[in-house]
């Protein structure tokens, strides 16, 4: 290929072709960017995306820990030794959501990394859904089959242990989803109170129902009192921080992609039932300090169990909320995508006709200068031609002479005005109009 | 409207000049014959056909065609 190919191929182009390459090559920046807006859009979406689909997981996972934990306080209060009854309604929440949480882990498990597969590579092959319904399988055989109160603990620290393990893979779901580091103030803060603050919570009402029990049927110790008082400490501590998390929920709402029209009326109405019931817990908790004959076991366990429920409750409604948010932020991200896409598509598209405008009124006085110059070319060979034959004839035809002149003089008017109607393009009006002037005086003298 | 003389006079020339400039010649011609497009008839070609042989075939640089054009012209 020679030095000079390029600037060959380029001059062979039209006027218009080149006005063409010159809008393409400025439209490629544009489509660049465009495409680095929608690149940009693409990962964000896919994290919110893969948020929700955590969030869909922890739904039945924490069912499925609020019917353990129902399950455990019924065995503490269990007095007759075959509890298999009471149990019935906790252990069908549990298989059931088991069930779901199974299902649903089909389908989402290669994204947040809970299938066996996943959790193996991550080393925590004990909270697979197999190993979670093998460990459930058992804790139901051995439900029926309590008849000592060895064998009764030997069940309640069955059912903490796989409390434990959902509880896990609670806290899994969420650092392999990415809900921990959710990037929107208003729902870090709700994932604060779902994913963190609430299964704890679920744990202190267990634990203070079961320390509560032992104080109120006078098995309790010093050590029971004082671990009621730590853990009432840690529940009321957390009633608190869910509070204020609530609170900055509230207040960042607006300001990251809008504001959710359920956000605050739902989850205040439902945290107000929650603190009204830990409120009324915590309240019992502390008169068994002063005077343990006071409460009965039952009213103790029934008081645990609303709170279990106001706070089951509570959780739902901040789970549904954080995926009205997480909806509302991939809807927001998709419509900024596509208006980057539109509007990039308007800028290429406006460009190219102003572009188009601008080449037609370049070429149209190109066009008309060369329309003038082919014929005017033939028109002026052939008057050499005439008027060399003309000069050599005896008898020169007068009328000849003066339709070649006439064509002569139309032809120059014409060259002329398509030579101004040039000049004003290449060099604007003003030298169009001295060109003018200098003709006028030209012809003038 | 253009009569039918006008129409096929300038059929005929188109074949041999481009077609803007073959209107361009003509009307100046007709012009100078104190004619129109829509008034001119046979008649009124025949009369000037020397005329209009002799301003369109400034435009035919190929002498062949040039005698051509006249001889069709003289004809029409």
């Amino acid at each position: 290929m020679t030095p000079e190919s390029p600037s060959v191929d380029t001059n062979r182009s039209s006027v218009s072709t080149k006005i063409f390459l010159i809008v393409a090559i400025f439209s490629l920046p544009i489509g660049v960017l465009a495409y680095l807006l929608a690149a940009n859009y693409t990962p964000q979406i896919a994290s919110a995306q893969l948020e929700l689909a955590g969030n869909s997981l922890q739904k039945p996972l924490m069912r499925m820990l609020y019917g353990l934990s129902s399950s455990k306080n019924i065995l503490e209060g269990c007095d007759s030794g075959n509890c298999a009854t009471e149990l019935s309604t906790p252990a069908t929440v549990v298989s059931s959501n088991l069930e779901t949480a199974s299902a649903l882990n089909v389908q989402v498990g290669s994204d947040l990394n809970t299938s066996n597969e996943g959790l193996a590579k991550k080393n925590r092959k004990d909270l697979s859904f197999d190993s979670l319904q093998s460990d459930w399988k058992a804790l139901q055989a051995n439900s029926s089959k309590v008849s000592t109160p060895a064998e009764r603990a030997e069940l309640i620290a069955g059912y903490d242990r796989l409390a434990t393990k959902v509880k896990q893979l609670v806290s899994y779901t969420g650092d392999s989803s990415s809900l921990i580091l959710d990037p929107d103030l208003d729902s870090y803060y709700l994932v604060d109170v779902t994913l963190l603050a609430m299964p704890e919570t679920v744990s202190h009402v267990a634990n203070t129902a079961a320390i509560g029990n032992r104080i109120v049927t006078g098995a309790g110790s010093a050590v029971d009192q004082a671990m009621l008082s730590n853990e009432s400490g840690l529940l009321e501590a957390s009633i608190n921080r869910i509070a204020a998390s609530n609170g900055t929920t509230f207040d960042a709402d607006a300001a990251n992609h809008g504001l959710s029209p359920t956000l605050q009326p739902k989850l205040s109405a439902a945290l107000q039932t929650y603190r009204a019931a830990v409120t009324n817990y915590l309240s019992t908790l502390k008169s068994l300090g002063v005077n343990p004959t006071q409460t009965s076991a039952a009213t103790l366990a029934a008081q645990a169990a609303g709170v279990q429920k106001a706070s089951l409750d509570y959780w739902e409604t901040g789970a549904n909320e954080l995926d009205t948010l997480l909806n509302m932020r991939v809807s927001d991200f998709e419509s900024g995508r596509i208006q980057a896409l539109g509007f990039s598509a308007l800028a290429v598209v406006l460009a190219t006709i102003v572009a188009f405008l601008i080449g037609r009124s370049i070429t149209k006085p190109l066009q008309e200068l060369v329309r003038n110059l082919g014929p005017g070319a033939t028109l002026l060979g052939v008057s050499v031609e005439r008027i060399a034959e003309a000069s050599q004839s005896q008898t020169p035809s007068p009328e000849e002479s003066q339709i070649i002149c006439e064509e002569l003089n139309a032809h120059a008017e014409n060259m002329r005005k398509a030579v101004l109607e040039l000049a004003r393009h290449v060099e604007g009006s003003a030298a169009a109009s001295r060109l003018a002037n200098q003709d006028a005086g030209q012809a003038h003298s | 409207m253009p009569s039918p003389a006008y129409n096929s006079l300038l059929n005929l020339v188109s074949v041999y000049v481009d077609s803007k400039k073959a209107v361009e010649v003509l009307t100046r011609q007709l012009t100078a014959c104190s004619l129109t497009a829509d008034t001119i008839g046979p008649a009124d070609i025949k009369a000037n056909a020397t005329r209009f042989a002799t301003s369109f075939s400034l435009y035919v640089a190929d002498s062949g065609k040039r005698d051509e054009l006249k001889t069709k012209l003289a004809a029409l």
